[in-house]
């Protein structure tokens, strides 16, 4: 509900209206108990005089019943009609004829019994019947126990209505006391609540402007001042929280914006140092190519001449001069991935025709240090589309790294084509039997210029870069690379490749 | 005497109630103390009746007015006396107590003979001058005569009343029959009898015949025709009517100067030619009074025979 429209129906006017409401209903309701009461008290005040009277009358003619001394009877009639107060008398015989009237002797001699005598002589009791301006009383007139008659009068009931409207009169003058008195009462009860809580809305409204500052002052001993306090002490936290969380913004605001400095400065060192390596690299490629491919007609030219003497230096120095090359060439990958500038070349091959020529190119390595080469692939791979050269790099990185670290052991390669949620994929694994890696070296196994232990670096050739490049490799081509080692047992390195490469990875 | 105690009764606890309701209730009338020996120049009015100061309030009026003529002869004002019986109004009038008597032919009468008082005028009561009375019964009494009421009760009023007693009495007498008092309706009535019983009042034999109490009854023909409603009379068969007798008497206490009854006879006789006497006799319940038509020896002659046979019961 909107503000405009929550204050079409204030609260103030909706306690004041159902407390008013209230009150008149309970003082309408009580009133009219009362009159009710009143009323029934009149009425049976009533009865009871004309119950008094037609007692009296009974026991006064009983005996002329008795003897059928109608002008006794009509007498007595007579005299009681000329009591104003009286507005009905009669006397019925033992049949329920009417012997006797108060007012109108044109009645009297009928042969037929009038049907209220009739009523009257069965009935023991007093029999009233409330009429529109009389209360009729009757009843028997019983002689021992033979019924000699009835008798029964009427009593005005107009002075009732003097005395019930009197009451009523009454009753309206202090149900327009008690409702001016609760419409009073209902102001100020619904004003004791209503001006807290506007002091609460106007001080909501300032610290949703944003004054935090602004504090309500109730001092009604009540819930209300209880919600005041727990405003107020709202408010307050509030104001806190909020300069401590400016404080704090502003602080990782000031670290944000150094951190993004020192990322640029990083990254813009990073891209010159990738630059740089990549200048370098392919600078430093070319004389050391002239080197090696002077030294290598150099060593044919010593063995045609049979010069022995500096074959062995020779081959030291081509033999340096490659694994210079190979290092610059990884440099140089690395470079260009760092560098956003290597780009992946997709074919689509056979790839068991792919994995014997790995084989056999890794063949020479492994056997270079006693190693068994097995291979185990599916019979049926079919095709594969990927950079393959780039696959080929990695796989022969990892037969290479497995050939280095394993002496007289097992090296295997796997191929196998699996179906993923993500889709069909290649899983190639390389496992050998070698010393392993510790798990603490672990995380750090695809880091650039990391080698497992710093000595081996001496003690197994290498550079240290072969599985960064690898891995940002597969992450190129949308694959992974995952590893399982035991110090001391082997290592596994697991390649999952999709089996149709996306370039835009 | 006992009806009245009742009353009296009766009113009282309908005052102390009407107080309770805080009504208002009629008042009750004041009764007038008269003198127990008429003192010189009152004129006394006397009557016989159980509700004496409705009675001295509807006869004061004429006696009042009637006593203002009589200057003359040493009247000054003028009281009304109630007797509670008729042997009591004997005596009044009989010592000089009561010097002028209204009543129906039967007390009259009676009161004359014990008495001398005289009868001067006819009196008009209810706006007629003569009157008679109705034998009647139920028609499904299987009764069509006065015949048929041989063996069977009938009610009469009371022993003094001339409709209710003289005349019905004198009628069965003459017509040969046996009318035998009894004392109540109850009492078993011979086969050769007429039995009647006193009801004391004309409603109250009316309704004893509506109610069977009795077979028949009798009542004056104007209280008949007035009272009893035309769909009762339906119901009713009349068995016999008796002659008309004035409808009442004027009687003068015995010794009373001539002049002043001649001055009473003229007064009465001249109160319906003014304004003033017909207001009196209206309070009076009396159109007028006149003399007997057939001249008093005439009218007083054939009443007494009435009279002498009722007598003779």
């Amino acid at each position: 509900m909107s503000e405009i429209e929550a204050l079409k129906r204030p609260l103030a006017l909706k306690l004041t209206a159902t407390i008013t409401i209230i009150v008149v209903l309970v003082v309408a309701i009580v009133t009219l108990l009362t009159i009710r009461r009143e009323r029934q008290t009149f009425q049976a005040e009533l009865e009871q005089q004309a119950a008094l009277l037609v007692n009296t009358i009974a026991a006064s003619s009983a005996d002329s019943l008795y003897f059928l001394d109608a002008d006794f009877l009509s007498d007595l009639m007579l005299d009681l009609g000329r009591f104003e107060v009286i507005t009905f008398g009669r006397i019925y015989d033992e049949d329920g004829r009417i012997v006797a009237d108060a007012f109108d002797q044109s009645i009297l001699f009928s042969f037929d019994p009038d049907p209220f005598g009739l009523q009257l002589l069965q009935t023991g009791d007093t029999l009233f019947t409330w009429q529109d301006e009389q209360l009729i009383a009757g009843q028997s007139v019983i002689i021992g126990s033979e019924v000699v008659g009835a008798v029964s009068v009427g009593l005005p009931t107009a002075f009732l209505e003097p005395k019930i409207a009197a009451v009523r009169n009454q009753g309206i003058i202090i149900a327009t006391i008690a409702v001016i008195i609760g419409l009073i009462l209902a102001l100020f009860f619904s004003r004791s609540i209503t001006i807290p809580l506007q002091a609460m809305i106007q001080a909501t409204q300032r610290i949703m402007a944003g004054d935090l500052t602004q504090r309500v002052d109730i001092h009604s001993k009540d819930e209300l001042a209880l919600l005041g306090g727990h405003f107020n002490q709202m408010t307050a936290q509030l104001q806190q929280t909020l300069e401590q969380m400016e404080q704090e913004i502003d602080e990782r605001k000031r670290a944000q914006i150094a951190l993004e400095a020192a990322r640029d400065a990083a990254e813009s060192a990073n891209r010159a140092k990738s630059t740089f390596l990549a200048n370098m690299s392919h600078e430093l490629r070319t004389p050391l190519s002239a080197i090696i491919g002077y030294s290598e007609l150099m060593l044919e030219q010593i063995e045609l001449d049979d010069y022995d003497e500096l074959e062995d230096e020779l081959k030291r120095v081509i033999h340096a001069g490659e694994h210079l090359l190979m290092i610059i060439s990884d440099i140089l990958d690395l470079s260009k991935i760092e560098a956003g500038k290597m780009e992946l070349v997709p074919e689509t091959f056979d790839l068991t025709d792919f994995i014997e020529s790995v084989a056999m190119t890794a063949q020479p390595l492994a056997h270079k240090k006693g190693n068994k080469l097995v291979i185990s692939c599916d019979e049926a791979l079919g095709e594969f589309y990927a950079d393959r050269s780039r696959v080929r790099q990695i796989l022969l990185n990892l037969l290479g790294n497995a050939a280095k670290f394993t002496d007289h052991g097992t090296i295997t390669l796997t191929a196998a084509r699996e179906q993923a949620a993500t889709g069909s994929t290649i899983r190639f694994t390389v496992s050998d039997t070698g010393i392993g890696i510790p798990n603490e070296q672990m995380r750090l196994l695809f880091k650039p210029f990391v080698q497992v232990d710093p000595s081996s670096t001496r003690r197994y050739e290498g550079t240290g870069l072969g599985l960064a490049i690898s891995h940002r490799f597969c992450q190129m081509m949308g694959g992974r690379i995952m590893v399982e080692s035991e110090v001391g047992k082997g290592s596994t390195f697991t390649v999952d490749l999709p089996v149709a490469v996306d370039v835009m990875h | 005497m006992i009806r009245q105690a009742q009353l009296s009764i009766l009113s009282i606890s309908l005052l102390t109630i009407f107080a309770a309701v805080a009504c208002t209730a009629s008042p009750t009338p004041t009764p007038v103390l008269t003198d127990a020996v008429t003192p010189t120049g009152v004129l006394v009015f006397g009557d016989i009746s159980d509700e004496a100061a409705e009675t001295i309030n509807g006869t004061q009026p004429i006696a009042d007015y009637l006593a203002a003529q009589l200057g003359d002869y040493g009247i000054s004002r003028a009281e009304v006396k109630i007797a509670p019986d008729l042997d009591t109004m004997v005596q009044w009038i009989a010592d000089g107590e009561v010097d002028l008597y209204f009543d129906s032919p039967y007390p009259a009468l009676v009161i004359s003979q014990k008495t001398g008082a005289e009868p001067i005028l006819r009196r008009w009561k209810y706006g007629v001058s003569a009157y008679h009375t109705l034998f009647f019964a139920r028609a499904d009494a299987g009764i069509t005569t006065v015949a048929d009421l041989q063996g069977h009760m009938i009610a009469f009023e009371e022993s003094f009343s001339t409709s209710g007693y003289m005349l019905p009495l004198s009628y069965l007498l003459e017509q040969g029959l046996n009318p035998v008092s009894k004392e109540s309706p109850e009492v078993t009535v011979a086969a050769d009898e007429i039995g009647y019983t006193f009801s004391t009042a004309d409603n109250t034999t009316i309704q004893w015949v509506v109610s069977g109490r009795v077979v028949a009854g009798v009542v004056d023909n104007v209280t008949y025709e007035l009272f009893v409603p035309e769909e009762t009379r339906q119901e009713f068969v009349v068995l016999a009517e008796t002659e008309d007798v004035p409808r009442q008497l004027v009687l003068v206490r015995p010794g009373m100067d001539a002049d002043l009854k001649a001055a009473i006879k003229s007064g009465l006789l001249t109160m319906d030619e003014t304004e003033e006497g017909r207001a009196v006799l209206d309070v009076f319940l009396t159109t007028e009074f006149d003399e007997f038509p057939e001249g008093a020896d005439a009218a007083l002659a054939r009443m007494r025979t009435l009279y002498d046979l009722a007598q003779s019961r």
